[in-house]
């Protein structure tokens, strides 16, 4: 008997039989129940044949089992043998590092639930945050090429940050004939509209669209075809294509739906197509769209979108250039097109620059995060491999070699980043959750997700392997050293431990806490900033102010109007529980556009101002939402003709055009003759102020007579007497009933939340998350204090039971203790000052009448941090003060 | 079984491949045949035999599937390939070169 020295296999190298063996061996791995399954039962088989043939030479059957049994020998290790052949002994070592591992890792629950925990927190937040700014910043749109796809803008030259106006007919006629640099260009024009032949229909969100919309995206229709040139002709006959959504809500996703009637907005047309589920206008606000109309370029007038398709090799930059220059020819006649100046840009550099750098922002500050958790995980690892150093240690002597026993260390470090890695997924998902609950849906940021996405699956499998390998170095180099030797020699409580892995692990306290002190002063901050937010006054009084528009249904003629919003007016005032009303909006955000001309005493001089605030309120609208008039009075009663050529600027225009801000009896021009007529200033209002909003869209106020406007709805701003009326609505319709109006209610605003919406969403959602990472980040710092407090007091204990037992009282004790871990805190703070002073300089941006380097705040993280440092090592310190002398002298 | 030895060491894979050639067999009946053809000198240790196999079907010299045997018993029957077939040539030449060089040493006198 003997092992037979085998050969084969060694000759047979080429690389076509190692790939086909290669193969073998993974369908062998693949199904490793059933082959060894199989290989007991033929084993068996063998035995049984073998004890068959011994009862045919005489032996009693239990006698030739018996002799069967010893004649097989051991069949555990000729199964192993079998099994070697298959796994080489790498993969089979790497199994038992594993198992090996895993049973370590059972052995210390408490250890295994604080790593993994803390991975899991923290890769959790990375993951929700990437996805965040995966959606926002990274994403293309989900159009084959989306990167040619961009959005046309002519936004004033003195503010291209602006985005999203609407165009002028002309331009976008010259871009599209005369543009090289543009592929396909597409005008889109978005507006409700309302399906059915009945009036009281609601309105569903559409869009016309021209011919080559879909071509452009590159995407087929669902069902249908898309619209043809002759689709928009004149005289063609009437055609729309329906979005996915409403296919499936309106008409149950049904099949022949291409070819039956739809009447839009009281035209009846024939459905063509359904669109693909995942297009919608790119870059633009709508998120939705119903109803598809097409439209004609050509006869196309009011104003238009227009999103391109750049040409391949053209960057936004090179095609922004030529539309800038043929826009500039195509309208040298106006004033606009001098003041303004053309962009393509792509969705992704839509996002405002804030959000961008609110979102960045937070991506730095989980990555830190993350730092933080992995130096707790790398100090626990550190700490039980200490621990673990006489185990090692007889390991090592036993002949297991350094590599075996880091690549040990390592494994242990991977399983705990995998299932940090597996639960962080989970709360990232939850996370995510809680962020697109908290992040207001913006026109511009499509609504975030609530999945992930393949890239975030990536990221987070990468992110846990990372941070495994990261923090299993640390204590794998250290299992090599010569502490092992000493570690043998030397019991655990005489130990006074490697003084290089004491430093390492200092060092890391100092820099957890340093870090968690940047994101204490961030946190506190961004507190002191919003705030200051809250507490601002922003002009008027919006308690109880609630904005409603109504849309009449049967539109009287224009000399109507004024009459029927008499009535409208006195009926919604003499509602219960309102205490006054006025014809006008809040908040106010209606945009003006256009060149303003000013009439100064020297003459008409024109103004470099495209955009700014103007709204069209009632007489009484000044005195019920409280905003005071400066100077001058209001305008004259609503309705009166008169009226219509009034103007009241607010504080800002005044002083900006009119010397000492003395408007009154001035001059003003909105638009261009022969449209805009000159309108005389009657009054001047008091600013609005947004705070943390600037530049003319927000500071410069104008506002004009309502008999001025041309809109279809009505609005009326109502002060209540008490804050809640939910039936707010059907109590107007049913008041317009009474009134003999028919008409219904489009939109209620509550002032005080939509400005909330407006001013304190995003602080807020920046702050909630920025103090959960501070309580995070301090949380994972006090943890890692915790712990090399204890284990100092642990590895100290004779040294302490020595200076007990020679007389050193208590107090003396416990100031040796907290004198150790107030230095770590010291150094710490010290060095996370100068951080958060540095990080802070980011957060500028973002602070509203808060200086960066506050020194409350800065006070405030300090004594915060100290005071839960000093609770950290409470219980290590009264552990230190209890040690009895002689337990500790007497030692092991 | 007194006479018996133990398979020369590295031919076993050798022995089984020959064995194979002539049919396909379980891992007992190949034992069975290799005792049988050398006449009983050679004992065939299951010990290493199995694991053998197992390294023959891994360089796909072998194959195996179950088949029932006549006693109506199931069992993995092992076939040669055709790479089984090569192998078995070049080992045996190989072979028989080493038997005449160790003969001529030997004869030496």
């Amino acid at each position: 008997m003997g092992l037979s020295v085998t050969r084969s296999g060694r000759d047979a190298g080429t690389l076509a039989t190692g790939l086909m063996r290669l193969a073998r061996r993974l369908a062998c791995w693949l199904r490793f129940r059933s082959w060894q399954d199989g290989l007991r039962e033929e084993i068996e088989f063998h035995r049984e044949m073998l004890a068959t043939d011994l009862k045919r030479q005489g032996l009693s059957p239990d006698a030739a089992r018996a002799a069967a049994r010893r004649a097989m020998g051991n069949e555990t290790y000729m199964r192993e043998e079998a099994r070697g052949v298959w796994l080489s002994a790498t993969v089979e070592a790497v199994l038992k590092d594993g198992r090996y591992a895993w049973r370590g890792l059972r052995r210390s629950p408490l250890f295994t639930a604080v790593a993994v925990l803390t991975l899991a927190i923290c890769i959790g937040a990375d993951t929700a945050i990437f996805t965040v700014m995966h959606h926002v910043l990274l994403a293309p749109l989900p159009f084959p090429d989306a990167n040619q796809i961009v959005r046309l803008d002519t936004p004033p030259a003195s503010n291209p940050e602006m985005h999203h106006l609407a165009l002028y007919p002309d331009v976008v006629r010259a871009w599209a004939a005369r543009s090289r640099t543009v592929e396909d260009l597409v005008a889109t024009e978005s507006n409700m509209v309302r399906i059915g032949a009945d009036s009281t229909e609601p309105l569903v969100p559409g869009a016309s669209v021209t011919p080559s919309f879909l071509i452009l995206l590159r995407t087929p229709p669902a069902l249908g075809r898309g619209f043809t040139a002759d689709d928009a002709r004149k005289g063609a006959s009437p055609v729309a294509m329906i979005g996915y959504g409403f296919w499936r809500t309106h008409y149950g996703g049904a099949m022949d739906v291409v070819g039956r009637p739809i009447t839009v907005n009281g035209v009846q047309r024939t459905i063509v197509g359904v669109t693909a589920s995942h297009v919608r206008i790119p870059t633009a606000y709508q998120q939705r769209t119903d109803v598809w109309l097409p439209f004609d370029l050509d006869s196309g007038d009011g104003v238009l979108d227009a999103v391109a398709r750049l040409r391949p090799g053209v960057t936004p930059a090179m095609a922004s250039r030529e539309l800038d220059a043929i826009m500039r020819e195509a309208a040298s006649d106006t004033t606009w097109a001098k003041t303004s100046r053309a962009f393509a840009r792509r969705a992704q550099d839509l996002v405002d620059v804030r959000q961008k750098r609110s979102i960045e922002l937070l991506f730095v500050a989980v990555g830190v995060l993350l730092v933080i958790a992995c130096a707790n995980v790398a100090n626990l690892l550190l700490m039980r491999a200490w621990m673990r150093r006489r185990e090692l240690a007889v390991r090592r002597a036993l002949g297991a070699g350094r590599l075996r026993l880091a690549r040990q260390l390592l494994t242990e470090s991977l399983i705990l980043a995998v299932l940090g890695g597996a639960l962080g997924l989970l709360i990232g998902w939850r996370g995510l959750r809680a962020i697109a609950a908290l992040t207001p849906t913006d026109r511009v940021v499509p609504p975030l997700p609530i999945h992930f996405d393949s890239a975030v699956l990536l990221w987070t499998i990468a992110l846990s392997v990372a941070t495994g390998l990261l923090f299993g170095v640390g204590p794998a180099l250290l299992s090599g050293g010569k502490a092992i030797g000493d570690a043998l020699r030397s019991g655990a409580q005489s130990a006074t431990g490697s003084s290089s892995a004491r430093r390492l692990r200092s060092g890391i306290v100092v820099a957890e806490v340093a870090l968690s002190m940047v994101f204490v002063v961030g946190a506190t901050l961004l507190l002191r900033s919003f705030v200051a937010l809250e507490r601002t006054s922003i002009g008027y009084d919006p308690a109880r102010l609630v904005s409603v528009s109504v849309e009449l249904t049967r539109q009287p003629p224009t000399a109507d109007r004024a009459a029927v919003e008499g009535t409208l007016l006195h009926t919604l005032g003499a509602l219960p529980g309102v205490g006054g009303a006025a014809l006008g909006n809040v908040p106010q955000f209606n945009v003006g556009e256009g060149p303003l001309a000013i009439e100064t005493p020297t003459g008409a001089q024109t103004v470099d101002m495209q955009i700014f605030m103007l709204d069209f309120v009632g007489s009484d609208y000044f005195r019920l939402v409280r905003l005071p008039l400066l100077q001058g009075r209001t305008f004259a009663t609503t309705g009166s003709s008169g009226a219509a050529n009034e103007i009241i600027v607010n504080r800002t225009v005044a002083r900006r055009f009119w010397p000492d801000g003395r408007a009154v009896g001035g001059r003003l021009r909105i638009g261009e003759p022969p449209n805009a007529k000159w309108l005389t200033v009657v009054g001047v209002a008091a600013d609005v102020q947004l705070p943390g909003k600037t530049g003319d869209f927000y500071t410069a106020q104008m506002y004009r007579p309502t008999s001025a406007a041309d809109a279809a709805v009505s609005n009326v701003v109502l002060r209540l007497n008490t804050s809640a009326a939910p039936t707010l609505d059907q109590s107007v319709e049913r008041a317009l009933k009474a009134a003999g109006l028919s008409g219904k209610v489009a939109r209620v605003v509550w002032a005080e939340q939509a400005l909330d919406t407006i001013l304190l969403v995003w602080p807020r959602f920046a702050l909630i998350l920025f103090g959960l990472f501070a309580a995070i980040a301090l949380g994972l710092s006090a943890l890692g204090l915790y712990g090399v407090m204890a284990y100092s007091v642990t590895q100290r204990s004779r040294e302490i039971g020595l200076r007990a037992a020679l007389g050193a009282d208590p107090g003396a004790v416990a100031r040796l203790i907290l004198g150790d871990s107030l230095r770590l805190v010291t150094l710490g703070c010290g060095l996370g000052i100068i951080g958060a002073y540095l990080a802070a300089r980011m957060l500028a941006a973002f602070l509203f009448e808060t200086s960066p380097a506050d020194p409350t705040s800065f006070a405030a993280a300090v004594i915060l941090l100290t005071s839960v440092a000093l609770l950290a090592s409470f219980v290590p310190m009264r552990r230190a003060v209890r040690i009895d002398p002689m337990d500790a002298l007497r030692g092991d | 079984m007194a006479g018996q030895s133990s398979i020369v060491p590295g031919t076993l894979e050798m022995l089984v491949l020959k064995t194979l050639s002539l049919e396909p067999m379980h891992g007992w009946g190949i034992g069975e045949r290799i005792q049988q053809l050398s006449q009983d000198v050679f004992a065939v240790n299951q010990g290493t035999l199995y694991p053998a196999l197992e390294r023959l079907q891994r360089d796909g010299l072998i194959t195996a599937e179950w088949r029932v045997t006549e006693n109506n018993r199931r069992a993995r029957y092992y076939g040669i390939t055709r790479s089984g077939l090569r192998r078995l040539e070049t080992e045996r030449e190989q072979w028989e070169r080493s038997v005449r060089a160790v003969d001529l040493i030997m004869r030496t006198t």
